[in-house]
């Protein structure tokens, strides 16, 4: 964007202002792209630099819009704007995102361009960089807070949950994808739920929460990377390219009517894997303590499954004769071999403390 | 941090600034930052608010052929920062009241 396509774009953010002030605000900010420019930056450069149209205009809205009461230092004000950041260009390498509570849907965009959209602590606003195609949205503080006075004197924050329980102030960041735009998306939430729906010609695509689930359906993407600790990964209708990597600690992991034509590599502690109906060119490993391992109707040529205080259960296509067998349990019935060679697939079951129940298609 | 807190510190910090000698737009938004994070866009209505207050008064100068809006802080300005210091006096006072209390639990 060029210096006067961004201040055209903020002027006309700034409508809703009176004429003094819209012309003073916006010599403001030329001012500033001035400046940058003598510091060395390219005007490109300093155009990225700058705060978007949308996040200066809801600033000056709280302030002098003509519906807002002037803001007051005696009663307590709740600085929630909405905000929405869009991205027109074509060339977008990658979208890094970080957030703390927030729950994140990740959606196809209506238009070929891309938005974020969120409520916003105008205390606590996220900070928001764009420079060459690489997009960064980082949330630094956790959600808003209310103060608790002691003599008059603010001492502490606690999490205001008014903040969340009316619709109108949902905090979920609602990330809109045209589609066939194929970059890097690096997404991380602490507490949030991570989903992903209905994303064609996605480029590498890498998620990670603490405490909430990741759930992606139909999808299509070049490479899934998941990792959560409370939280399950539910996959359905997901088709991937180089790899599937799945990894949590104390929930599920599910994969359904799921492809990918690389390693699909699900692992997890003290919880179940679940695959049902997938299919992949390379290995397909699922590994879990405390856990129990299903897989049915899947088509693989390599399967690992490995747990300890868990079953194995599954329906393989082919028969048994065409796998390479390498299976193991201790206190648990096991109805495969221990060792065959097989002939181009390859089986490895191992747990301890459980059934081993191998079916093939076959016989 | 809790909001009016910060705003009333992002307020009074620019004034400190200017106290050291009148600045501009991008040089006062640089110091700032150095201390606290804000925002352009947030700096903005601040310095608004601080020339309708007339904490601070609002000159053009040329610079490099363009034109360049200076800020300078007024007496009244210099009272406020004496008047912040002052509350903060009031409540170093109790923060070592509380800091004495917690010190007691610990133990």
């Amino acid at each position: 964007m060029t210096r006067n396509e961004y201040l055209e774009t903020l002027n006309q953010s700034l409508s809703f202002l009176d004429a003094e002030t819209r012309s003073a605000t916006i010599s403001f900010y030329a001012e500033l792209l001035c400046d940058r420019m003598e510091d060395g930056m390219t005007e490109e450069e300093a155009v990225s630099a700058m705060e978007s149209a949308e996040v200066i205009a809801s600033r000056m809205l709280k302030e002098y819009g003509v519906n807002s009461a002037p803001p007051s230092d005696a009663q307590e004000t709740r600085p929630i704007s909405p905000c929405t950041i869009t991205y027109t260009q074509s060339d977008l390498s990658s979208l890094e995102a970080v957030f703390m509570d927030r729950a994140v849907v990740i959606e196809p965009s209506p238009t070929s361009a891309l938005t974020i959209t969120y409520l916003e602590d105008e205390n606590q606003p996220l900070e928001y960089t764009e420079l060459g195609g690489h997009l960064r949205l980082i949330e630094k503080m956790p959600l808003m807070r209310k103060s608790v006075t002691l003599f008059g004197i603010n001492i502490g924050n606690v999490l205001d949950p008014i903040f969340r329980s009316e619709p109108q102030m949902d905090p979920t960041v609602h990330i809109r994808v045209p589609c066939d735009m194929l970059f890097a998306m690096d997404i991380a939430t602490c507490n949030g739920k991570i989903t992903l729906h209905n994303l064609t010609g996605m480029g590498e695509i890498r998620l990670k929460s603490s405490n909430g689930a990741i759930h992606a359906d139909g999808v299509r993407c070049k490479q899934l990377q998941l990792s959560t600790t409370n939280g399950r990964i539910m996959l359905t209708g997901v088709s991937v390219i180089d790899r599937i990597k799945a990894q949590t600690s104390n929930s599920r992991i599910q994969i359904k009517d799921t492809s990918c034509h690389g390693c699909v590599d699900l692992s997890t502690s003290n919880a179940r894997i679940l695959a049902e109906n997938c299919s992949g060119d390379d290995m397909l490993s699922m590994r879990t303590s405390n856990g129990a391992i299903e897989c049915h109707t899947s088509r693989f040529p390599c399967y690992i499954m490995r747990t300890s205080n868990g079953r194995i259960d599954a329906t393989l296509p082919g028969s048994m004769a065409e796998y390479a067998i390498d299976s193991r349990t201790s206190n648990g019935f096991n109805n495969l071999p221990a060792r065959t060679k097989g002939s181009g697939k390859a089986l490895t079951c191992h747990t301890s403390n459980g059934h081993i129940n191998v079916t093939f298609e076959e016989a | 941090m809790d909001a009016q807190l910060k705003r009333g510190l992002i307020e009074v910090c620019v004034l400190a600034m200017l106290r050291r000698g009148d600045s501009y737009g991008y040089q006062l938004i640089k110091d700032v930052s150095a201390l606290i994070a804000v925002s352009e866009s947030t700096l903005y209505p601040i310095l608004r608010r601080l020339e309708t207050a007339e904490y601070l008064t609002v000159y053009t100068m040329e610079h490099n052929s363009r034109l360049r809006k200076y800020y300078a802080i007024t007496d009244k300005g210099v009272r406020r920062i004496q008047d912040f210091l002052q509350e903060w006096a009031e409540l170093d006072q109790v923060l070592a009241f509380i800091k004495e209390g917690a010190g007691h639990d610990a133990q």
